[in-house]
This record gives structure tokens, sequence and C-alpha cells, in this order.
């Protein structure tokens, strides 16, 4: 016994960094739809960045802690709070047991991630403790958590201590540093989202190429963790195309016949048939995962080259945070 | 295919050729896999090969002791290299794997629709069905399922106008010249023509989908006691 | 050749850390790095990136202790705990943590520096109020250097 739902919230599940190595038989990804986010709620706590973490979204859940716990807050703010005092994000958080968090109005972004010292006690299933909610696997019995679910945690890594053996009279207490996120989630009302040309970008008109780099498209309400549908202007090809069904990535912006584009992402089928225009560049997958319904997006196109290096920079980045993360823990 | 995948086209159309040569280069890849390779993926026309670019970067640079370098330009070259070695005239060997069917009934709710639409008789159609040879050329959409190739002409049927919100999980189907097995059950517009106590996904198994492509497929015909039985004694696997 | 970028990091941890002098061999490559002689400035690289770790050696100029007694006037200094960007508020548009005149308390954070992608809260370490701001906002500021004066 370690944490309690009391209320589920929207859509609260279990994620990790995904279910690879399996998609030729057909096994989609899942997995964390802000992959930074969930890293970084790992490294807050001492735990290896492909830790399961809770995912929430939009309107986050109410959970009791029934042990004392190393927690760090990231991604979107759901307005965390600790027995009613607000929680700040991106820092690690020692509660003591018998405290509730709960979370409240979306304030920014879609999506936030709940780490834990030492991680959720959730058993693998191929490699990953990641939730597919429509396989109905992974996660806490392959589903979104619902109320008077129990989640037990891991023995706790040796970060835990740090923190609590500070004095804590009150029902938590925080380290007093905390992560730049603007650096990893430069989150904004209308982002501009960077693509790289799809495998099909040849097949679409001039005038469709052109609206994809420049128009703003609003992500539509039948928009989930599958992926979000766009509408805009309608992207038409220069002649109809018999598509054979192919592999698609985390990413992968298809084009359906009725000229509108679906972004796929981290529990999009492994193949799809539509013609793709585009491919959101890795670097830039969180920003679509904390874009709401209702919000509008404009597509920017780069080369190849520059989605490798801005890939590379976001690494380099994750990696000195890493060790200054460590050193914050020794020093402190 | 963006920063961390390459698609590899080996044909422009479903052909048993090009299928060789995608399943030849896969099994090269799998057996002997390059650092930074995660997974590959076929399809009718071509292979997809997901790659983790830091991997890639990290070895690189420590090899070549130099910082400005693309990820995908070394998978590019080690692809190219790797594809010349491909000895494509070997023969593949296929697995072959019998699937049991019953037919019709509350299994097939649209096996009349079949046979009318093919002016067959509905003991036509599955004769015809359960008598064809099916390869797998690629397993998608859904966990388990396959895309199968070399339905007779002769049952050929569109899909339906509107989809089903749930189809059960182990229907058989029609969808134009393809045929297939729902794994999970999902929404879906394919004409059901019965169903197969076998379970495709098995997600605690490895591999966890009962087909792999390459496979050939058959369909034998069961009695609705033996599709029963084989469920009560859990031989679904 | 050990590359620049691995060589910040170690600088960056060193001045972050303790340990005064380290001694690196790598693939025929010998690099010392000692803060007492502050001789381990690297070469200036291309700015291909946003970086605002800073690279310098600590100057010795500072002493290291938290606050500085300035004569009998009871003038307290704050002290940069570290290498890094000075903000004087929380977030961009809010009101600065602390103002010339502010009352202080010793556990207050009056800034943040930034370093290695982490913002640290400065805490005052002294009871008192604020009588000189001694840095901007967004400044580079050195360890030990002087941000506030508290009376």
């Amino acid at each position: 016994m370690s944490l309690r739902v009391i209320k589920p919230g929207l859509l609260t599940s279990i994620q990790d960094l995904g279910r690879k190595g399996f998609q030729k038989h057909g096994v989609i990804v899942s997995g964390a739809m802000d992959a930074y986010s969930l890293r970084i709620a790992n490294l807050l706590v001492g735990n290896t960045d492909h830790e399961a973490v809770l995912e929430m979204t939009l309107m986050g859940p109410k959970l009791k802690i029934e042990k004392d716990c190393l927690i760090a807050i990231t991604g979107g703010n759901l307005s965390p709070a600790i027995d009613g005092e607000p929680v700040p994000m991106w820092k690690p958080v020692f509660v003591k047991k018998g405290c509730t968090i709960k979370f409240g109005p979306c304030k920014s972004g879609c999506r936030a991630y709940l780490s834990v010292a030492g991680g959720y006690a959730i058993p693998e299933v191929m490699n990953s403790k990641s939730t597919y909610l429509r396989g109905e696997l992974g996660g806490y019995k392959g589903r979104a958590l619902q109320a008077d679910d129990v989640i037990s945690f891991n023995e706790q890594s040796h970060h835990q201590s740090p923190l609590s053996k500070k004095e804590v009279t009150e029902s938590f207490a925080l380290a007093n540093w905390s992560v730049n996120y603007k650096k990893f989630l430069p989150l904004s009302e209308s982002p501009i989202i960077r693509v790289t040309k799809g495998s099909q970008f040849e097949y679409f008109t001039e005038s469709s190429k052109n609206e994809c780099a420049k128009m703003p498209f609003t992500v539509s309400n039948q928009s989930d963790r599958m992926g979000y549908r766009l509408s805009g202007p309608a992207l038409k090809l220069t002649h109809k195309h018999e598509l054979l069904s192919e592999a698609v990535s985390n990413g992968s912006i298809q084009v359906t016949p009725d000229g509108n584009p679906i972004i796929l992402l981290a529990d999009r089928q492994t193949t799809g048939g539509y013609p793709k225009i585009a491919q959101v560049i890795t670097a830039d997958l969180p920003l679509i995962a904390q874009v709401k319904p209702g919000q509008s997006i404009r597509f920017s196109f780069v080369t190849l080259e520059d989605a490798e290096s801005l890939y590379l920079q976001k690494e380099r980045q994750l990696k000195e945070l890493k060790s200054a993360v460590s050193l914050a823990f020794k020093n402190k | 295919m963006g920063d961390s995948a390459i698609m590899i086209t080996f044909g422009n159309e479903i052909k048993y050729d090009t299928h060789k040569k995608i399943k030849a280069f896969m099994d090269s890849l799998e057996n002997d896999p390059f650092v930074g390779l995660i997974e590959c993926v076929p399809a009718f026309i071509n292979l997809t090969i997901f790659y983790d670019p830091l991997v890639v970067y990290n070895l690189y640079k420590k090899r070549n002791k130099t910082e400005s370098m693309s990820p995908y330009k070394v998978v590019s070259s080690i692809i190219k290299k790797r594809l010349q070695q491909i000895d494509s005239n070997q023969e593949l060997i296929h697995r072959t794997v019998s699937i049991p069917v019953c037919y019709g009934g509350e299994f097939g709710p649209d096996l009349e629709y079949v046979a009318r639409h093919n002016n067959l008789t509905t003991d036509e159609v599955i004769y015809i069905h359960s008598n064809g040879e099916y390869l797998a050329y690629m397993i998608g959409f859904a966990p388990g399922f396959p895309f199968l190739g070399g339905l007779s002409e002769k049952i050929a049927t569109p899909r339906r106008p509107s989809p089903r919100t749930a189809i059960p999980a182990g229907s058989v189907g029609i969808a134009g010249a393809q045929t297939g097995v729902y794994p999970i059950s999902t929404p879906g517009g394919w004409q059901l023509i019965g169903a197969t106590p076998m379970k495709l996904f098995l997600p605690n198994d490895n591999p966890p989908s009962l087909l792999q492509a390459g496979d050939i497929v058959t369909f034998s015909p069961i009695s609705q006691d033996e599709y029963n039985e084989t469920v009560l004694k859990g031989e679904g696997q | 050749m050990i590359n620049v970028r691995e060589l910040e990091e170690v600088i960056d941890l060193m001045n972050r850390s303790s340990v005064q002098k380290i001694h690196i061999e790598h693939e025929g490559t010998t690099v010392i790095i000692d803060k007492a002689e502050a001789t381990a400035v690297p070469p200036k690289r291309e700015q291909a990136e946003q970086h605002h770790v800073q690279t310098r050696a600590v100057e010795n100029s500072y002493e290291e202790k938290e606050d500085q007694v300035d004569g009998d006037t009871q003038q307290h200094q704050v002290l940069s705990p570290m290498v890094g960007t000075f903000y004087s508020r929380p977030e961009e548009d809010a009101d600065p943590f602390v103002q010339v005149g502010s009352k202080i308390k010793s556990n207050d954070t009056v800034g943040i520096i930034e370093a290695m992608k982490l913002f640290n809260d400065v805490e005052a370490g002294v009871d008192g109020e604020v009588t000189e701001v001694l840095v901007d906002d967004g400044q580079v500021v050195e360890f030990g250097q002087p941000l506030f004066v508290v009376k």
C-alpha cells in the first residue's frame, strides 16, 4: 500500500518510454506522450529515466499517499496541491504519509507526470510497464486508473534520504532547486511544431504543401493518445494514390481522404495506409503532447540535419541536467 | 522517415518476390543488428528500420572522433552496405499455420451476404476460403493482425458500408481481396464469415503474435461444438 | 582528444564542488585543471547553441563563506553560492523576491541562480533589511560574488 486513488481524473495511466521491439507483431508502442517530462520526473527522484510514472490528462486525479516518499511533478501545470497547499513542479518533493495530492485546473499544457522514488510496482508486459488502453494490457490492470485503485512503490532509491532527514513538520518538504523546464518544454498558446517532409510529401499539390507550412491548424476534440485530428485547409493529393499499408512513426502526419491531417502519437497503430505529408521532429513531440483540443498550431519545415541536431542538443541538455541533479543531491 | 527511422522500398506492388527481399533483409538485420537498431517493421513493399540516433551518434563519435555527423547518414551507409550483401536468390522457408474456423451462424453474420454477392452458396464460400493458402505479408493495424494475400477472387467482397463498432476477437473476415482474423476486439468494416477459437495475440508469450510476416496460413472448418470445446479446454494457444 | 563540451562539464562540476585540482589523461592528451591557479580557461568554442553554463575558473578574490561582515556597521553581503545566471524573480512577469528596503529572514529565498539547467534558490542566510542590490536580473555571477547588502 503506497498510493490510493480517491478520484481518477480524466485519464490517468501508468506510462514509461514505451513498448519497443514488438511493432512487427502489430504491438503498438504506447509510452508517455511527453517523453522529456517523464524522463525529467524520473531524474528528479533518482530513478533511471525510463521508469514508469503516472501520466495525467487535463483534469488530474486526487491521490492519497500512504507511505513517506519522494515525488516529482513535471509536464503541463495541472495546479498540483498537497493537503490544500500549492506545490511547485519540476523539483523533488518529500511527501509525508497520509497526505493528499490533488490536481486542480489546467493552467498550462495538457499532460502532467508524477514520479515516485523507486518507481511504481507494476509488472512488465513485453519489456514495458506502459498501459496500452485499447489493447487492455500493461500498466495497472491494462486500464486507466479508477477510484480505490492501490499502487505500491518499489524499494526507494538512495536519493530518498537527504530530504527526509530534514525536519519535516509540514505535509511536505521541498528541495531548494528546480529544473529550468522552459529549456525542455517551451509551451506557448499557439506553438510552432517543427516537421520534416513526410514519406509521401511529393504526392501533395504545391498549394497544399504551402498551406501545410504556413496555415494554422486547429486540434479537434477527437484527439487522444492515439493521435490528434487537425482541421484547417484541406490538403489535396495531385492525383489519387493507392497507398499500401506501411509502418508509421511517432509524429507521422497522415492525411485522410477528406484532406484533414492526423498526427499519430503514442498509442498509434503500427501501420497506416494514408499518405504522410510530414513528420514531427522527435525534439518537438513533447510540445504536441502538451497541446489541448481547441488550440491552434502551425508547422515549420526543417531539414533532417536540423531535426537531428535539435534532437542531439536536447539529449545533451538532459545529460547536463542529470549531472546537475546528482550533484545537487550530493550537496544537500 | 524523420530523425529516428528509415524506410526502404523494395518494389511498388504486392508481389511474392518483393516480400522475399524484404524478409531476407529483415532477417539479416535481426540476426546481426547494427548498434542502435531498435526494430524492423515489414510491410507489403517496404521495410522500416527504427534506430536510436543518440546511440548511433555516440558510437560514431567515439570511433571517428568527430562531432559533425548525421546519425541518418551513418545508418543509411550501413544499410547500403548490408543490402549489397543480401543473397536475394535464397529461397525463403515458410512456416505453415493452420487456423480452425467455425464458419457462419453467430460467428459469421456476413457469410450469406458474401455468398449472395458472389452468386455462390455459403458452402461454396466456406470451401473456397478453407482451401486457399494465404501468405502473411505483414502484421499490423492491431496486435497480431495478419495482412493476408491470396484470397480467391471468387469470394472477394467489398467492406460493409458502415463499420461495426466492435468486432469480437477471433472473427474471420473478408475486405475486398483480403482476408484476415481480428486478434482483439476492435471496430471494423470487414465482412465477417466465421471465427476461430485460437488466440492470435499472446501478450505473455514471446513472440506475442501467433503469426509472423512470411507465414503461410490455412483455414480448416470446425463445428460449433469443436469451437466451444477448444475454448473450454483453453486450447486457444 | 578530449572534447570541449566534456571539459566544460568537468570544470562546471568542479566549480560546484570542493575539488581543487584534477588531472585527466585521455588518449594521449593530458589536462590539468587547478582552481587555485585559475589556469583552466578552456578555448572558446563556436557558439553552436545557447549555453548558459559558465566555464570560467573561480577567481580567488572571493572568500568561501556565506556572508561577509563589513566593518562595524553590521552590514552583511549575501554571496553567490555558485557560478551561473542570477535571476531576481521567480517567473518572468513576477515581482522580484526582494528589493531595497525588503525585510528578510535568514531562510528566505532572495534570488535564483541557474547553472546546468537547474534553478538553485539563494537563501539570505541572515535576518535584516536589504540596503543594496548588487546584480541585475539575468546577470552572470561568479562563485562568491556579492549579490545583496543586508543591514
